[in-house]
């Protein structure tokens, strides 16, 4: 039998029906890193001055903030939950050179979904549609990607701005 | 160089003369090539449109793909081998599709427009895969063609008809682009890419000029699909609606820039041959010389091909 | 009457922008808009010119309801505005920037079969600086961008004047223009308005510039009118003094 990471946490009932552990394991990053996101930008001095830098680059480098700084370190940041994306779930798939294609256009297809800026938009989002893509691997394997953009579209037409996106009134 | 290329519709004229001088004097895998990134060129050509009101489609695969099934599917189901008539049905399809979802993506900007389309052409992709009516996976092939009633053999494919053909309609739409752009009806694509609060204060309408662009931009599109089947004379969902298509599409329209009309073809030639030689010499590493191009594209060019020739007026 | 609103609320959230607002405006006059920041000046002009949708109340323009127009139609029929922070094409060139708004006064969105930066059209551009008493080698050949702040306020309102308005609504003409030169800027501004017989409201914070220039002043307190007379006295109504000039 080949070396299979996934499985070595082994099996869980849940609700009598069987799951594996590791799986769970995604689920909990996902929440601690969705719950401590939430946290960061909303209650630490951190979190404040970016958001000041996402309003008004200008005003903020204005009050002394570094702007530069705060985009290498969101970049950084970025790039490194992308990693850590791919390092978690490259034990549940098969992993080939042009995966990170197939998973940008899918990231994109979320947060527009979801909202841009919003990150229980994006967490929402990729529920959406993480479950329409199952629903239809199950149901009609070849329309998996078709369905993924077809619930986004339906989205779309009912909320331009995504699920969770504002509306951006403009002063003038 | 740069004071020649003030005068657009003459370097046009030398542009059309030029390339329609290489069918004497180029080998064939070169015309090849050459027609191919034509066919290609137009497509680029209506994302500059798009380009100029500071919107980017990641799914205009969807109306190359809907010329090239315009074309495809009038020959098969109608036995229509003239073909000027299949041209136009290309043009005409592209039309009627892009009127009708315009309609709907004329209220998105920025991501969520480029999203959308391509949301549409995966929709596209999906039905066409999924109905065996549509030829799904296999798509069509066309055989015989008459050029104005003068019928080619279908060995000959590439020949100076189906050339001369690409050539004249590129330039063609290469001059109504040129013309359109330097029109007032053009310069309120600027106005709206600026800024749309005081287009709108000025009395633009801006989802309206929007929608128009949209269908320009596509029927260029779908020429460029229909162009294409003429000349490769099959088509299959995954070679044009699929999303690697209208990305690669994205990636030769930020290449070119959309400082004028020539950066798109010249762009897609660029694109094409590069393609070619790579995928010849190195096999296996050429997505990694394409992103090559495209980095030092970006560092050196930020303004696309096109500020070779001409510089944006400071 | 040129323009009326009728008891016009606007809200956002639990701020009131607007509570109850009546207003006339007629022909040909010139009325300054006085009130401290937040106190419902601007959005009173987005409400007018179809930016915002009121709550409830009602605009008439000639006596037409132009209440649920959007800002393309509100324009057209003839009410223009300038803005607190210009709104202008930025990587245009100003005789562009001119040029595309005359195009579009003239109707001609759709016209294909021309060229827009014609010989013709740049003259016409440089002649209007020129009526505005502009200093035109200033302004011609250089890329809005580049331009200080003042001189873009001026291009936002000279922009806005092209076309053959009605009404013009000015939001702070001279914020951001030196004290020395506000004076005749404002003096320029204004006599190219009357000489084309357009009502002005323009919102100031300047009460000399108000006191000088105006007809009429309105001021707003909380999202409510509470003077409505000439210069002289508003300025000597008492809750004018304490909520808006400060001072006894």
């Amino acid at each position: 039998m080949p070396y299979q990471p996934r499985m070595l946490l082994g099996n869980i009932n849940v609700f009598s029906i069987p799951y594996v552990v590791y799986d769970l394991g995604i689920i909990c990053i996902a929440s601690l890193i969705w719950f401590s996101f939430n946290f960061i930008i909303k209650y630490t001095k951190i979190g404040k001055l970016l958001l000041s830098v996402i309003n008004d680059r200008e005003m903020s480098s204005a009050l002394g903030i570094n702007v530069n700084k705060f985009f290498i370190y969101t970049f950084t940041f970025g790039c490194l939950l992308g990693c850590l994306g791919g390092a978690v779930s490259a034990p549940m798939i098969s992993v080939v050179p042009g995966i990170g294609v197939e998973v940008i256009v899918l990231a994109f297809a979320v947060v527009v979904t979801g909202g841009l800026g919003s990150v229980t938009g994006a967490a929402i989002g990729a529920l959406f549609i993480g479950l329409a893509r199952t629903i239809a691997i199950f149901y009609a394997p070849q329309l998996e990607l078709f369905i993924v953009f077809f619930v986004m579209a339906i989205i779309l037409s009912f909320k331009p701005e995504g699920l969770f996106g504002s509306k951006e009134v403009r002063k003038i | 160089m740069r004071d020649l290329f003030n005068n657009e519709k003459l370097i046009l004229i030398i542009f059309l003369f030029s390339f329609i001088g290489f069918w004497f004097v180029l080998p064939d895998y070169a015309i090849n090539t050459i027609t191919l990134s034509f066919c290609n060129g137009l497509v680029v050509l209506g994302l500059l449109l798009l380009m100029r009101l500071g919107l980017v489609s990641f799914g205009h695969g969807m109306y190359y793909c809907l010329g090239g099934y315009a074309v495809a599917m009038t020959y098969n189901f109608l036995q229509i081998k003239e073909v000027f008539f299949l041209v136009a049905f290309a043009i005409l399809t592209g039309f009627i599709v892009s009127f009708l979802l315009g309609f709907f993506v004329r209220r998105f900007r920025g991501i969520f427009f480029a999203m959308l389309n391509l949301a549409l052409s995966m929709i596209l992709f999906g039905i066409i895969v999924k109905s065996v009516s549509l030829g799904s996976t296999d798509g069509f092939g066309i055989k015989d063609l008459t050029y104005l009633s003068y019928t080619i053999e279908d060995q000959k494919r590439l020949n100076i008809f189906s050339y001369i053909l690409i050539v004249v309609f590129t330039v063609l739409m290469m001059l109504f682009v040129m013309n359109f752009l330097r029109s007032p009806s053009g310069k309120m694509l600027e106005a709206i890419r600026e800024n749309e609060i005081r287009s709108a204060y000025l009395g633009i309408s801006i989802n309206k000029q929007i929608h128009k662009v949209y269908i320009f931009s596509s029927t260029l599109a779908a020429l460029g699909g229909g162009l294409m089947v003429i000349l490769i004379g099959h088509i299959t969902p995954e070679d044009t609606a699929y999303w690697t298509k209208s990305g690669e599409f994205v990636f030769v329209a930020i290449l070119s820039g959309s400082l004028n009309v020539f950066a798109p073809l010249i762009g897609s030639l660029f694109f094409e041959f590069i393609r070619s030689y790579a995928l010849f010499y190195f096999p296996n590493t050429w997505q990694m010389i394409i992103g090559i191009v495209l980095i030092l594209g970006i560092l050196y060019l930020p303004e696309g091909i096109g500020s070779i020739f001409n510089k944006r007026k400071k | 009457m040129l323009l009326e609103v009728k008891n016009l609320n606007k809200k956002f959230g639990s701020v009131t922008a607007a509570n109850n607002i009546n207003f006339q405006m007629n022909e040909n006059e010139i009325i300054g808009v006085i009130g401290a920041n937040g106190a419902g000046k601007t959005t009173f002009c987005n409400i007018i010119t179809g930016y915002l949708k009121a709550d409830s109340g009602e605009i008439l323009y000639q006596g037409a309801d132009i209440t649920k127009l959007n800002v393309q139609e509100i324009k057209n029929i003839g009410i223009h505005r300038s803005f607190q922070i210009p709104q202008v094409f930025e990587n245009l060139g100003v005789l562009e920037n001119i040029i595309i708004t005359e195009l579009v006064s003239k109707n001609k969105q759709n016209t294909l079969f021309e060229d827009a930066y014609t010989k013709q059209n740049y003259e016409n551009a440089i002649k209007l600086l020129e009526k505005f008493s502009l200093d035109v080698d200033t302004f011609k050949d250089k890329v809005v961008k580049e331009l200080p702040q003042g001189e873009r306020k001026v291009l936002d309102i000279l922009i806005a004047i092209i076309g053959k308005p009605k009404v013009i609504l000015l939001d702070e003409p001279t914020s951001g223009i030196s004290t020395d030169e506000k004076n005749s800027i404002m003096n320029n501004i204004l006599r190219a308005i009357k000489e084309l017989n357009i009502s002005v409201l323009f919102i100031e914070h300047d009460m000399e510039i108000v006191e000088k220039f105006s007809e009429r002043v309105i001021a707003f307190y909380n999202g409510e009118i509470i003077a409505d007379d000439k210069p002289s006295k508003v300025f000597n109504q008492n809750n004018v003094k304490k909520f808006i000039i400060g001072g006894s």
